[in-house]
């Protein structure tokens, strides 16, 4: 009875925490894109959304006289560019890096939730580093043989930003021309280049405005996205996820009910001779009852916890691999969501051990207790 | 009596074989480790954990042929330890890659994480029972 | 008078027949009274004995104890009456094997009075039958007459006003069969109504009445 209870505990509780970590990581990207529509490179799309998403560094990048053209597009209240370059192939020991270069004059997206680990501006020669980069705040850092000081470190997004590091243009601009740059085999060019646009329209219609920022562009490779198209094939994928997380809840709860049922009344039904001794020293049926129902908590308890602890050592230790595994933004639910989930598995099984008892022993005090006590002779 | 020390005989003989082919093969097949261009901090870690794997390993098969138990009280205690240095070698003493997303990060040390937690608590519920067995032998002399 | 049947009778369907082990059985025992129902196998002496405790309900007939119907009580009252009342010793030992004996004699008194009875009182009663020196042992470490001594015990425990015991030396030694005849007696001598359902003839000659089930 335990192993069912275990089972049930362990797979509703690491699916419902993968399903609401990829709904998290979502939420994470919508809310981190902070722009209306991001214009990138044609060729670029695709690295760019492996960035955000899985955070694969990319180089990427266009004429920055692009810019100049979308602001003139009608309903385009604000822009700003950005600029994405991936580090070299560090030690062996460490993977690519993702810089992103802002412009802190005109950037509108980066900056405030930059000033939540900086409580600052970033000055020059600075970065801030994602979470998954093993640096604090006071370390160097070096890119391209040019040391930086590290500003801050980001608290974990659960998408590309966590293996990113952020800094100002100027300091993008001494990158492009240092010497090393040319070890960067992705970039042919790099004067008055940038990777993106990002556009805020305000109140404006998103479509409208995508649609002419496309017609003045049409002459240039360029892809226009909103965070809708932006999302949407990573969307479909969480959707499935929520879904398998409800459906296993559903399979997971009947199997479960149905096990503990057959069960209970299994090994009700062997400790027969054990109630018929019972109730003949004049045991109530209340009693029996409570014994019944005790032992059913007791196991469904033990079981669920036992269940949530497997769960939780195959989860959150490799929650890494997981996220990789499944190429999706990916970010544990907090503390409290988690606690909230026990507690919620914990009632699931423990009820089902106690209705599923509940009905074993009814059957069992339906006989004559003479029936029970033939047993004993 | 004589079947309650067999039975912890088995477990740490088993237990400890187990967590030596954890230390030992399983960096170097199912979860491995970062592919070594030169000496890394983690290539260290896994070498110094490799070797705490082989004395591990021989120490459980030893147990198979020795009757003691004090050898084995003493075994779980180096257990116990190995463990605990299990956790520390990649994550203090020395060390292991700085990104999170790195294969030793990601993969290889959480499971040693995960096996070493299982195998202090499998060893500390055999050092009791061992220790209770004792006493009762003890009690009914 | 103690306990007393009307017109008690109880059908069972065997191989599509129904058929009355006990049909239309008036019985009466007074307090102090050693009485013993005996007939030929399967003729429903133990039927008899658990309608009579009101674990089997029958099809007619009525069983008072004191003058207090047995199957008009509620359910607590009846868990109250096997408990307090009556004293059921069953065939085979009818103890719980998880628990000592000791335990065993604990739990009844403990069931109702939701206190634990004084080790002093089970180690009386226990020697009062010989089986002090086994009270610490598994009901599968005991022989069958030392258990059926510990469930004689455990029936004492609540000073009941009625034992009810069916075949108590059933696969006992003669040695340990007298033991029984005689704990049983000397109860009986002391104020407690004793019901025994048995073929053993040692009962024939200290009983005070004897109903024999007709043949079936």
């Amino acid at each position: 009875m335990i192993f069912f209870v275990t089972l049930l505990a362990f797979t509703m509780f690491s699916v419902s925490i993968i399903s609401r970590s990829t709904e998290n990581g979502l939420s994470s990207v919508v809310n981190r894109l902070g722009a209306d529509i991001m214009v990138v490179p044609e060729e670029g799309g695709d690295s760019v959304q492996s960035l955000l998403f899985q955070g694969t560094p990319c180089t990427t990048y266009f004429d920055a006289g692009i810019e100049e053209k979308i602001k003139n597009v009608e309903g385009v209240e604000k822009t700003s560019p950005q600029l994405y370059l991936a580090t070299l192939s560090a030690s062996c020991c460490d993977s690519q890096l993702q810089l992103i270069a802002f412009d802190p004059k005109t950037d509108f997206v980066i900056q405030p939730w930059l000033k939540s680990s900086l409580h600052n501006n970033l000055s020059a020669g600075s970065v801030v580093v994602g979470s998954s980069v093993n640096k604090k705040a006071g370390d160097t850092i070096t890119f391209y043989g040019i040391e930086f000081k590290v500003a801050g470190r980001m608290e974990r997004t659960g998408m590309g930003y966590d293996s990113s590091v952020f800094l100002n243009f100027e300091d993008a601009q001494k990158i492009l021309e240092s010497p090393n740059i040319e070890k960067n085999k992705d970039l042919k060019q790099v004067d008055n280049i940038i990777s993106t646009v990002v556009v805020d329209i305000g109140t404006n219609s998103i479509s409208k405005v995508s649609e002419q920022i496309k017609k003045e562009l049409s002459g240039n490779s360029v892809g226009v996205y909103t965070s809708e198209t932006l999302t949407h094939s990573i969307a479909g994928s969480i959707a499935n996820f929520k879904d398998l997380e409800k459906f296993t809840e559903a399979i997971s709860f009947l199997s479960a009910a149905v096990a503990l049922l057959s069960l209970f009344a299994i090994t009700i039904n062997e400790r027969k001779k054990e109630f018929g001794i019972l109730l003949s020293i004049g045991t109530g049926h209340k009693q029996i009852f409570q014994i019944i129902v005790t032992e059913a908590t007791t196991i469904t308890i033990f079981g669920a916890i036992l269940g949530i602890v497997i769960g939780a050592i195959t989860v959150f230790p490799f929650s890494i691999v997981i996220s990789q595994k499944l190429a999706l933004p990916y970010l544990l639910p907090e503390l409290t969501e988690i606690a909230g989930l026990v507690i919620k598995i914990l009632v699931i099984s423990v009820s089902t051990g106690i209705c599923s008892a509940i009905v074993a022993t009814k059957r069992l005090l339906a006989c004559d207790a003479s029936e029970l006590v033939k047993e004993t002779e | 009596m004589e079947k309650k020390v067999s039975k912890t005989s088995i477990i740490t003989g088993i237990s400890f074989i187990i967590y030596a082919l954890a230390l030992t093969v399983g960096p170097n097949t199912l979860y491995q480790g970062c592919a070594a261009e030169k000496m890394m901090k983690c290539t260290q870690s896994l070498n110094v954990l490799f070797w705490i794997g082989i004395v591990l390993g021989i120490i459980g098969i030893v147990n198979f042929f020795i009757k003691s138990d004090i050898y084995r009280l003493v075994a779980s205690v180096v257990g116990i330890i190995a463990g605990i240095f299990a956790f520390l070698i990649p994550t203090v003493i020395i060390g292991a890659c700085s990104m999170a997303t790195m294969p030793c990060r990601a993969l290889t040390f959480p499971v040693i994480y995960v096996l070493s937690g299982i195998f202090i608590v499998v060893t500390v519920v055999n050092g009791i029972l061992l220790l209770r067995a004792r006493k009762t032998q003890k009690d009914s002399e | 008078m103690l306990l007393e049947t009307q017109d008690l009778s109880k059908k069972f369907r065997r191989n599509g027949h129904e058929f009355f082990p006990v049909k239309d059985i008036n019985l009466s025992v007074k307090e102090g009274q050693l009485v013993s129902i005996s007939g030929s196998s399967g003729c429903g002496k133990s039927t008899l004995l658990n309608l009579i405790t009101g674990m089997l309900t029958p099809d007619y007939g009525a069983v008072y104890f004191n003058k207090e119907n047995v199957f008009e009580m509620t359910a607590d009252r009846h868990a109250e009456y096997l408990n307090q009342n009556i004293a059921y010793i069953m065939q085979g030992d009818g103890l719980l094997h998880n628990l000592t004996l000791s335990e065993n004699i604990a739990l009844i008194h403990w069931l109702h009075n939701r206190e634990n009875v004084s080790p002093e009182k089970i180690i009386k009663l226990a020697q009062s039958v010989g089986i002090e020196h086994v009270l610490d042992s598994y009901p599968a470490q005991l022989s069958g007459g030392e258990a059926k001594r510990g469930a004689i015990v455990r029936a004492l425990v609540n000073h009941p006003q009625l034992v009810i015991a069916d075949e108590p030396t059933s696969n006992l030694d003669t040695g340990n069969a007298e033991k029984i005849v005689k704990i049983l007696k000397n109860l009986s001598l002391d104020g407690t109504a004793v019901i025994v359902s048995t073929h053993d003839q040692r009962f024939s000659e200290i009983v005070d009445a004897e109903y024999i089930l007709g043949d079936c």
